[in-house]
């Protein structure tokens, strides 16, 4: 699996302290020392100990899910993420265009990897329109179900403000590059339907839908190239799915992999896993040697229903389904309000980290 | 966020589906990805289809036919083409597989056999009476036409006798002088007229000798010539079907003026195999697009054609729907068309009514065709197969008649709104063929209605007689036995499916199998089956000792379908037969004695705990010491008691300090300890002291205290009163209990 959580998760005993955490150690125990020394000398008055006393019962004593420290964290973030983050900002030049592959492209096993393989080629060409990473490319994939299905399918690219000196044209150049990849047809997407109710794991939206979004954290290790075909085809249900790919350009790519390889072979222990790694760092120093980058790879499934317990339904039959396809799912508690949006082509724009 | 190479992450796009579609009359949905799948060849820019015929390939019951009808229909209905079809393969008596799709149609069903062509007719043009004469005599002698021949025919034509096949016959045996003598034309003709009496006097008599001058209508929407009659090898096939091609190519096609024209070959193999019609079908499909002309061809496999032939047809026809094939054939048919290799590895595992489709030289998707309920009866032969089947049992359908009463309507309302002005040129016989397939059709119904009282609001119980095992049997008594061998088989993958392999219902298709086999003639295998059954673990002729069975061997084993469960026994009356269950008591008397153990575990905890509490409550409150001040006779007098600080014993004292009055002051502890003491020489008495040892510190201490006053004397007894002191510093009067007041 390709995770978000770093393979080389050990105990922290086991792994020592970094020199910033013993530095703060050191640090802590000097001062401590001091104010204990001081005291000695001159008792303070006694509010004093008692004013550490409370802090330190607060901040010790009551820790768990009903600290007020936790209640201020929460309090706070709640604050921050009221609304969906603002994708209608002026920060950066955005196109959307609507993508279909020639027919049969995903059945025929030959015809699909070329196609992966022109899309990867997109991705390169599209990181290398910039000094440094920044540009973004997001897929979407819609299905509407009924008798028959309907497939819609957008690829949206983002260059913020300042990263190009005319977005315009680099947005140009690419579109280029996506039509040879399809039928390409340049589309306003529809505005974000808005949030009117919401519910635990899902929300109602303007447009009399519910949606439960998950962000994809695990891809599965090994496919044939037809995960995606198999993933939305087929299906009986509505559901939408979009990645957002950022590519690195190529020195950037070169010094991440170089930093991965890096890490994973000094933090591991496990020896299987150290072997795992090592055929995952060759494959990926051979992707890198034929011209391929890095990709940042964030993907956002969401399903629809007619109503909460639909929704809910919904929801779980997608989970089923990943689990099936070795796909993990986060269904991102507290930000149902804000993940629909990814799964839009309005989600092209966003800032990474925007949705946690 | 997940940093891969790019060439891993374009494995995660969503770019699934495309969205190339055709123009035209929708067909289905798309397996590979949902979508609605259209298409009118006739519509398709000419860039993407060069030609506008399709094949059709697939086994029985893959529904290729189906797809042909239903196509046909929608393109009638939305874009008014016309469709003349060669129908070889009708299954049941009412007039070929198209006939109700014909009749809906306002069509025309020609059956051969009961209508007679003449191709000398006036209505044809006199180069197109030729070549159908030609046709007719290669398709019984291709070698009868040599140059001589072909000018007596010419000639023979050309004589005023020849306006039916008859006068052209004796026109050519008997000449008169043209540009060459009679004798010689004599000579020359008399191979085409042996050819040609084979359809005035031999086996084909009937067919084209007719004297009437009529053709079939050119502007029917549907028209169709139903060969289901004829044997599959029959030689009267390739001349009806040059006939028909004649008359298609020159009479149809010049005079209809629909915008476009299908020509359906059902079973398309028989007469493609024939040298002679398959030259002509040959250039009915090279001319097709010059004509407006789309050949629809549907048939089980190329494979039958041999290479050349089949590679020809592959390439005339762009449009191909392959359904469901053996493995072979699929890869045959694969190769032949172009299909790539996810197509053919589909095409042995599609169901019915789903195909391969490929459009024009690159588009291939798997359609499943989609069709409405009124469709379906229309197409639907085995549904009416299978009625036939019940009716003749006199089992009561369930859904059929319903479906009878709306294709008559239909059919009503749509020979009332469409085609009016053509009505009165259909002549009368093909409406009395058409009104008499429909009441055919019609007749369960009425049957059915009048069985039932006319009541049909409510929704009928599934058969519950299952005739199948006696279909089966009857086949086979009638020396039918591969029929009654695939019923039995279809019988029992039913049965398989519905009730698993361990089934009776499973198991008695064995046993009637069993029975086939004996009635024809093949005892090892009935044996085989007989001992199958008995393996496992039914008796081998249980199915014959079902009750109630009078004529011969139970041929019907099916366990009766689960009645519902009796109703709970009334209540227990007489006591005979109804043994009361015994009750098992043990358990309640276990439970109840193990709740009283924990009950009263509970009640002497809660106690000790009481106790307890009560007793640390003490041991708080310990002090030590206690006092109290009592007034006895006058005297004010102090109890002080102290425990030791080891606890194991209390010093109690009696103080009267220097009190006047106090004579005498003696203290007892219950445990017998005492002291006293008088007064002497006028001095105040002694504080009397005792050490009363104890094992609890914390328990009371009581003691007697005794004063003599001012009026006491020696001998006398001494007012006296008990004290209880606890350790807690309180000190009580020992008799009434009330709290005395301390001495601090």
């Amino acid at each position: 699996m390709y995770s978000l959580t770093p393979g080389y998760r050990l105990p922290a005993v086991q792994r020592g302290l970094s020199p910033v955490e013993t530095l703060l150690t050191k640090l802590n125990a000097g001062v401590g020392g001091a104010v204990l020394m001081s005291a000695m000398l001159t008792p303070p008055p006694a509010w004093t100990f008692g004013a550490v006393g409370a802090t330190a019962a607060l901040l010790n004593l009551a820790a768990g899910p009903r600290s007020i420290a936790r209640w201020a964290a929460v309090g706070y973030r709640h604050l921050r993420e009221k609304t969906a983050p603002d994708m209608a900002d002026d920060s950066g030049a955005t196109r959307t265009w609507a993508l279909y592959p020639q027919h049969g492209t995903m059945q025929d096993p030959q015809r699909r990897v070329a196609f992966h393989q022109a899309f990867s080629n997109a991705l390169t060409f599209a990181a290398g329109q910039a000094r440094t990473a920044g540009i973004q490319v997001h897929v979407t994939h819609h299905a509407t179900v009924g008798d028959y299905t309907t497939h819609t399918q957008t690829v949206s690219v983002h260059v913020p403000k300042g990263l190009a000196g005319q977005p315009e044209r680099v947005i140009d150049t690419l579109e280029g590059e996506f039509a040879s990849l399809g039928a390409l047809l340049t589309i306003a997407p529809d505005p974000v339907p808005a949030v009117v109710d919401r519910g635990p794991g899902w929300v109602g939206l303007g447009d009399g839908r519910y949606a439960s979004t998950a962000r994809i954290t695990g891809w599965p290790d090994e496919t044939d190239g037809d995960l995606m075909p198999r993933l939305l085809l087929g299906h009986k249900s509505e559901r939408s799915l979009a990645v957002l790919y950022r590519p690195l350009p190529a020195a950037q790519s070169r010094r991440s992999a170089k930093w991965q390889i890096a890490a994973a072979e000094a933090f591991t222990t496990d020896k299987i896993k150290q072997a795992a790694h090592e055929i995952t760092a060759d494959t990926m120093r051979g992707a890198l040697v034929q011209g391929a980058i890095l990709v940042d790879v964030d993907a956002y499934l969401t399903v629809w229903g007619d109503g909460p317990e639909s929704v809910s339904e919904a929801r779980w039959q997608a989970s089923l389904a990943a689990d099936r396809h070795r796909i993990r799912l986060d269904w991102l508690p507290g930000q149902q309000h804000r993940a629909h949006v990814m799964t839009t082509p309005h989600g092209a724009s966003t800032r990474k980290g925007a949705i946690l | 966020v997940i940093r891969l190479p790019s060439n891993h992450a374009a494995i995660t796009a969503p770019l699934v589906a495309s969205n190339t579609r055709f123009p035209g009359i929708p067909i289905g949905r798309s397996l590979l990805d949902g979508r609605p799948f259209h298409l009118s060849p006739v519509l398709a820019p000419t860039s993407v289809l060069p030609s506008t015929n399709s094949l059709g390939l697939g086994g029985l019951g893959s529904g290729k036919s189906t797809t042909g009808k239903v196509r046909a229909r929608r393109e009638i209905l939305d874009h008014g083409h016309q469709y003349v079809v060669i129908d070889s393969f009708g299954e049941d008596s009412a007039g070929g597989e198209w006939a109700p799709l014909t009749c809906q149609l306002g069509g025309t069903v020609i059956e051969a056999g009961s209508f007679t062509l003449n191709p000398c007719s006036t209505m044809f043009p006199p180069e197109v009476r030729e070549q159908l004469v030609r046709s007719l005599i290669a398709a019984v002698e291709p070698a009868a036409l040599s140059h001589q021949a072909t000018h007596a025919l010419q000639h023979a034509l050309n004589h005023p006798k020849a306006t039916s096949l008859n006068g052209l016959v004796d026109a050519l045996v008997s000449p008169e002088d043209g540009r060459w003598p009679a004798a010689k034309l004599t000579h020359w003709g008399e191979g085409a007229a042996i050819a040609l009496s084979r359809y005035t006097e031999g086996s084909l008599r009937g067919l084209f000798d007719g004297d009437s001058a009529s053709l079939p209508e050119t502007d029917l929407p549907i028209l169709s010539f139903d060969f289901s009659h004829l044997d599959r090898n029959s030689p009267a096939i390739p001349s009806l079907m040059a006939a028909v091609s004649c008359w298609a190519e020159h009479v149809w096609l010049r005079q209809s003026t629909a915008v476009h024209r299908h020509l359906v070959l059902e079973e398309a193999w028989q007469i493609l195999l024939s040298p002679a019609t398959a030259e002509l079908i040959q250039r009915l499909l090279k001319n097709s697009r010059k004509a407006a002309l789309s050949l629809d061809v549907l048939m089980h496999t190329l494979s039958d054609l041999g290479d050349g032939k089949a590679q020809d047809l592959a390439r005339l026809c762009e449009v191909a729907h392959v359904g469901r094939l053996g493995p072979e054939e699929a890869a045959n048919v694969g190769a032949l068309l172009g299909l790539p290799d996810w197509a053919v590895a589909m095409i042995p595992t599609l169901d019915p009514g789903q195909a391969v489709w490929k459009v024009g030289p690159d588009y291939v998707d798997v359609i499943e065709t989609v069709i409405s309920e009124e469709e379906a009866r229309l197409t639907d032969t085995s549904s009416r197969r299978r009625q036939a089947q019940q009716a003749a049992a006199g089992a009561v359908v369930d859904d059929e008649p319903e479906s009878f009463v709306v294709l008559e309507k239909e059919s009503d309302s749509d020979s009332h709104h469409s085609k009016q002005g053509s009505q009165d040129e259909y002549g009368d016989e093909e409406h009395e063929e058409c009104g008499a397939l429909m009441t055919n059709l019609g007749a369960p119904l009425e049957q059915d209605t009048a069985e039932d009282g006319g009541d049909w609001d409510w929704e009928m119980p599934p058969n519950v007689i299952d005739t199948r095992h006696q279909d089966v049997l009857q086949a086979a008594r009638e020396g039918r036995c591969s029929e009654a061998a695939q019923l039995a088989a279809i019988g029992e993958r039913e049965d398989i499916n519905a009730y698993g392999i361990n089934s009776d219902q499973a198991v008695s298709w064995l046993a009637t199998r069993a029975q086939v086999a004996e009635l024809c003639g093949d005892r090892d295998q009935a044996a085989q089956l007989r001992a199958t059954v008995a393996r496992m673990g039914k008796d081998v002729e249980w199915w014959q000792r079902q009750p109630g069975d009078t004529g011969g061997p139970a041929w019907h084993s099916t366990p009766e379908p689960p009645t519902p469960a009796a109703p709970a026994p009334a209540p227990h009356s007489g006591g005979e037969g109804l043994v009361k269950p015994r009750r098992r008591t043990w358990p309640y008397v276990a439970a109840i004695a193990a709740l009283g153990i924990v009950g009263g575990c509970v009640v002497q905890h809660a106690h000790d705990e009481q106790q307890a509490q009560q007793r640390q409550a003490k041991a708080a409150a310990y002090k030590g010491r206690s006092g109290t001040t009592l007034h006895i006779d006058g005297v004010a007098a102090d109890v002080v008691a102290h425990w030791s600080s080891d606890r194991n014993h209390v010093v109690v004292e009696l103080r009267s300090y220097f009190d006047k009055n106090a004579k005498f002051l003696r203290i007892d502890a219950t445990t017998g300890q005492t002291a006293q003491s008088k007064r002497e020489d006028n001095w105040f008495p002694l504080t009397p002291e005792i050490v009363v040892p104890v094992k609890d510190p914390l328990a009371d201490v009581t003691v007697r205290a005794a004063v003599g006053g001012k009026t006491w004397h020696e001998g006398m007894k001494p007012d006296s009163r008990e004290v209880r002191l606890s350790p807690t510093g309180v000190a009580y009067d020992a008799e009434t209990g009330e709290r005395l007041p301390s001495d601090l």
